[in-house]
């Protein structure tokens, strides 16, 4: 609740969300013979999540960190991310400084979704006499995150990309408008806001291109789509008389799996389907969370 | 079967959710209601958090006296802020003050105490109120503090202003009362002194009559005004690691040294070392005065650079934070006896002022060889004279002076802030402090997100950090 009411908060039941989606899943066999098979599952899902009440509430806070946190704000989806962002102007383009660099705007806002704007996944199985092998892909496409991480680490000056020397083809100017001389090399980055080429140093990456000194937070909203090989399953069974007769078994399956064995996603450092929160409906935020664990499995099974 | 799977759901659906969270509310660790003495001490501690914690400081990293250099205080610094680095500052000055003292003055008078307990709280609230406009501009005043109005409505400043002023006439007139001063214990800063709340209540009302540059009042105020250290409002701190001051436990404990440094302008005023000074033309010191005293209580010098003194000064563990102090008061007749009653009364004033440092004044660990405030004379304001080296008319050089005298008495203090924006206008005496980055100096504090968020009444758009508030535009 609003503070100024003299209180910190209250338990309610006061929001309303709506869901509108498509979700299609299919599944055909391809091959069905006695010695060999072939199947194929895919699904596909695409759902549009809408806040659309909440008793009178500008915008609730879901959890995230203090600074990046997901928000539940009437009329966007749940979840979406807010922070402090770049000020714009009544078109929507960035306002920049006289150095070139985007002024960030006092008022924080919107400033992605986390939410993807489809996710599906196939499912294939194959089998040839005692061999089965089975994959799954899956994939999750256009959905929002923060790389909290990379914000820290280039604030600190320890991301991979902060320790990069640039020779100025021009003089360029930092954050600071101090003028780097054509032909000096620098420490830092080149980048351009619209204005021009300029110069990402020290005072760039300890300031509003940071995290800490109230760094500008939307700077940092990356693409977070990923496609995985989530699992690879193989397995053998084991059947014969001779078995049978030595062990007293049916039979004998050895079964190899691995999972996250391979990871295509644009975003750098951790793997973006990691949550700072957890199972929450705060997501999409990449703050040195634990990475994805890739597992490999051997099993045997005895069938009595 | 069907018929009592549709039966539950129905009455899963009618029922549930207004249960689901019956009783949620009712939480042990934060009680809604007891007995007055309580909460008065509540409404007391969250003042000493409002008034000498995060709020001041970053009211500091706005007026020259600190330096941020890492971390959210490098950011401050740079002005970089958005609306909910405000959150918790503004959550201090109206949940842990004014609510509480708002409920105190109710279970006051709901347990019968009678009047000065009543003037207490009410001193409290318009202390609260007073600052919270000062700093934000136009805020809640009237719909604050009551839970059952959910979108308090946001007044005009000067109006605030005006309120707080007649809470204040409440109070003292409460506090004149004599009778009904609450528990022993209970007031942790003056123990229900009714004397020396009422000279704190004309303090506070001088104060916010120089907010509003009303100095003929202001004046008149401060003739009742805290009349001695003894009767000043100071916030009491002890060893305990919760009951430390504020400033201590930011420095000492939390270790933000290498976050926050003072900043060399306020250094440069005080520091009589020209090897050490950053600037030492800015030194205040002259044949009549030795600043090296206030120094050595306000500082120590570490690798990163000039720090608070947490040591035996200022932002020792258990040094008293002021709050309502006597040197305030000598400040406010000197800088509004000058304005209303012309030169003479002005240098008296600060004389006043001065004679009163000259014997160690607030510097709790003075060493007396090591502060000198002798009397200035007309002659020394004159064309030429000490505290005239450039020029000034005699009257402006005297103003200039007394200006500079209060900035840096307020060191740590949020009236610094204030003092900078008032008198930015004028530009020949006022103290110089310069922007950290760009061409303006910082008006007020931004409106919180917490509020933008929850609260339909908060002025849309709001007003830029750049904005000066009403008083001062």
């Amino acid at each position: 609740m609003a503070n100024s009411r003299g209180y910190g908060q209250v338990y309610a039941n006061g929001a309303e969300i709506q869901n509108r989606g498509l979700e299609l899943d299919l599944g055909y066999v391809i091959i069905d013979k006695p010695d060999w098979g072939w199947n194929l599952n895919a699904n596909f899902t695409a759902v549009r999540n809408e806040v659309t009440d909440l008793a009178g509430v500008e915008s609730i806070n879901l959890g995230g960190l203090a600074a990046v946190n997901s928000r539940a704000i009437e009329g966007q989806p749940l979840g979406v991310l807010w922070g402090s962002r770049t000020l714009r102007d009544a078109n929507g383009n960035a306002i920049l400084d006289e150095n070139g660099f985007p002024v960030q705007d006092q008022q924080e806002g919107v400033i992605g979704d986390p939410n993807p704007d489809w996710q599906g996944a196939i499912t294939s199985g194959f089998r040839y006499k005692n061999i089965t092998v089975s994959v799954l892909l899956e994939t999750y496409q256009g959905a929002d995150i923060f790389a909290g991480t990379k914000s820290v680490l280039q604030d600190l000056g320890i991301w991979e990309s902060s320790a990069n020397e640039q020779t100025a083809t021009r003089n360029l100017k930092d954050y600071r408008g101090n003028i780097i001389n054509i032909g000096e090399t620098f420490r830092g980055n080149i980048a351009d806001f619209g204005a021009g080429p300029v110069a990402l140093t020290e005072s760039w990456y300890n300031g509003d291109g940071g995290f800490f000194s109230n760094g500008n937070d939307e700077l940092y909203i990356e693409d977070g789509s990923w496609t995985r090989l989530r699992e690879l399953n193989i397995s053998y069974l084991l059947r014969s008389d001779w078995i049978t007769r030595k062990t007293g078994l049916s039979s004998i399956e050895i079964t190899a799996t691995g999972r996250n064995l391979i990871l295509w996603t644009a975003f750098e450092g951790n793997d973006p389907d990691t949550n700072l929160s957890g199972i929450s409906a705060a997501r999409g935020i990449d703050y040195f969370n634990n990475p994805g664990t890739q597992s490999y499995l051997l099993s045997l099974k005895l069938n009595l | 079967m069907q018929r009592f799977i549709y039966f539950f759901l129905i009455a899963g659906l009618t029922f549930s959710c207004g249960e689901l969270v019956e009783g949620f509310n009712e939480d042990p660790n934060n009680p809604t209601e007891t007995s007055y003495q309580y909460i008065l001490t509540g409404a007391e501690v969250g003042n000493i958090i409002l008034q000498t914690g995060e709020t001041a400081r970053r009211a500091g990293i706005f007026s020259g006296y600190y330096e941020g250099l890492d971390r959210q205080h490098l950011g401050f610094y740079n002005y970089s802020l958005t609306t909910s680095d405000f959150n918790g500052l503004w959550f201090d000055a109206y949940v842990d003050v004014l609510r509480n003292a708002l409920e105190a003055e109710k279970a006051a008078q709901a347990e019968g105490v009678g009047p000065v307990t009543t003037g207490i709280t009410q001193v409290l609230q318009a202390y609260g109120f007073g600052t919270a406009t000062a700093l934000y501009g136009d805020v809640p005043f009237s719909e604050a503090g009551q839970i059952e109005i959910e979108n308090p409505i946001y007044e005009d400043q000067t109006f605030i202003y005006d309120q707080v002023q007649n809470l204040l006439d409440e109070a003292i007139s409460n506090l004149q009362a004599g009778s009904g001063r609450p528990v022993g214990g209970a007031d942790i800063y003056l123990d229900g002194d009714p004397v020396a709340w009422t000279e704190v209540a004309y303090t506070l009302k001088a104060r916010f009559y120089m907010h509003t540059r009303d100095y003929a009042n202001a004046y008149a105020a401060a003739l009742n005004g805290v009349s001695s250290i003894g009767t000043a409002l100071y916030a009491p701190h002890g060893t305990g690691l919760e009951e430390s001051n504020l400033t201590y436990q930011f420095f000492a404990i939390a270790v933000r040294r290498a976050d926050v440094k003072t900043a060399d302008f306020f250094t440069s005023m005080v520091q009589s070392d020209a090897m050490a000074s950053p600037d030492f033309s800015r030194y205040r010191g002259n044949a009549k005065t030795n600043e090296t005293g206030r120094f050595n209580f306000y500082f120590t010098t570490n690798s990163i650079g000039v720090q608070p003194n947490t040591i035996d000064g200022f932002a020792a563990q258990t040094a008293s934070a002021p709050l309502v102090s006597y040197e305030e008061n000598l400040l406010i007749l000197a800088e509004a006896g000058f304005r209303t009653q012309g030169f003479a009364e002005g240098l008296t004033r600060l004389n006043a002022f001065r004679s009163f440092m000259s014997t160690g004044g607030y510097l709790t660990n003075v060493d007396l060889a090591q502060v000198q405030y002798d009397d200035y004379v007309p002659a020394d304001f004159a064309n030429g004279g000490m505290e005239n080296p450039d020029g000034l008319s005699q009257d402006n050089a005297l103003l200039r002076e007394i200006l500079e005298e209060r900035y840096v008495t307020f060191y740590g203090q949020i009236e610094g802030f204030n003092d900078m924006r008032r008198t930015e206008q004028e530009t020949n005496v006022r103290v110089p402090i310069m922007p950290n980055t760009g061409g303006q100096l910082p008006q007020r504090f931004l409106y919180p997100q917490t509020e933008l968020d929850r609260n339909a009444n908060v002025p849309n758009p709001i007003p830029n950090f750049f904005d000066p508030t009403d008083v001062n535009s």
